[in-house]
């Protein structure tokens, strides 16, 4: 296979220089605590909170990149939409890493789904996933359906290691950040779904449908430690 | 009130099955996980403390074996009685001060001082 060298040079580099503009400092972690429902996170927290944002933007231009490598597919929506999902994908699996430090702490509160995500936003994605899956099967549109059954199956690990991963920082932090980990993976995936399936019209409403469900706030009482 | 919580050091030479099991006999006998609290499930437990699945297994299994905890199907692991020799309430508190002092890094002789400070604060 030809790889175009110096596009993908280019390309990588841009992602870069976007990095270095996005790359997370302490008013991000700040400002996405904030806005997650916690009032006046302590230096701790935001800490947490940039390490959380770190995680994920780091993997974005080595992603951007990889997309050079694959068959040219979709358009460019639908690539942001799969570069953002499997760098979610990616950085959870990475938190699943077990803890290592001598000094270990749990709270003996238990956590399932819905106590960190919202049921709406997950009944949503599934109503939207199965609707997406029922029209490109019934319009024999195999390719599409994978790609579709591709983006539920990352959602659907996502979701899970956002429960399961071990928890890091303070309760509050670690229940926020999962909720949004699941909220954003969904939005994601419904974006996904409603790209394949009315592509190229309804890019837009993807993008609202992933930008409406990953700024579901979550319920206070939830994250109440 | 936040959420109760154990802390295991896995260097500190006791297993940390026993840190687990001694701690949920503490915080149940001191009244702060009442009869019907939930548990979390032991790979959640297992996930967060950074141990073996077995390892929280056996604390809870050895809690069952003594009627502290049972569990069930539908409602996963619940509190279901007293321990036969329940501490006293000053040393349930005593224990889930340690766990947070052990949580923030402090050492024994820091976590006394601030005792001893607060004592003589009021």
């Amino acid at each position: 296979m030809d790889v175009p060298w110096v596009p993908l040079v280019g390309f990588v580099g841009t992602s870069l220089v976007a990095l270095l503009v996005l790359w997370p400092r302490e008013g991000n972690g700040e400002r996405l605590l904030k806005k997650w429902g916690i009032a006046e996170p302590n230096q701790q927290q935001v800490e947490e909170g940039v390490r959380y944002l770190k995680r994920r933007r780091l993997l974005y231009p080595w992603l951007y990149g990889a997309l050079w490598l694959l068959p040219q597919w979709g358009n460019n929506t639908t690539q942001l939409l799969v570069v953002v999902l499997t760098g979610t994908l990616l950085a959870e699996l990475i938190a699943l890493r077990p803890r290592r430090d001598a000094r270990r702490e749990a709270t003996l509160t238990r956590r399932g789904l819905f106590d960190i995500a919202s049921g709406w936003v997950v009944l949503l994605y599934a109503v939207i996933a199965i609707c997406s899956a029922v029209y490109l099967g019934l319009h024999q549109r195999w390719d599409l359906l994978g790609w579709l059954a591709l983006s539920v199956v990352a959602v659907a690990v996502i979701t899970w290691a956002a429960v399961a991963r071990p928890a890091t920082g303070d309760g509050v932090v670690d229940k926020v950040l999962r909720t949004r980990s699941v909220h954003v993976s969904a939005g994601l995936g419904a974006a996904v779904a409603v790209a394949v399936t009315l592509e190229p019209r309804a890019g837009f409403v993807g993008l609202l449908l992933w930008i409406g469900m990953a700024n579901t706030k979550p319920d206070p009482a939830k994250i109440t430690p | 009130m936040s959420a109760p919580r154990i802390v295991v050091d896995v260097d500190n030479g006791v297993p940390p099955w026993r840190q687990v099991r001694d701690q949920l006999i503490l915080l149940i006998g001191g009244g702060v996980l009442p009869v019907g609290s939930r548990l979390p499930t032991i790979r959640q437990l297992a996930a967060d403390l950074g141990l073996a699945a077995g390892t929280v297994a056996r604390a809870y299994r050895e809690l069952e074996t003594s009627g502290v905890i049972t569990t069930g199907r539908r409602q996963g692991t619940v509190v279901a009685a007293l321990p036969s020799h329940a501490p006293d309430p000053l040393s349930a508190a005593a224990a889930e001060f340690v766990a947070v002092a052990r949580s923030l890094g402090a050492s024994e002789g820091e976590a006394l001082d601030a005792v001893r400070a607060r004592y003589g604060a009021e």
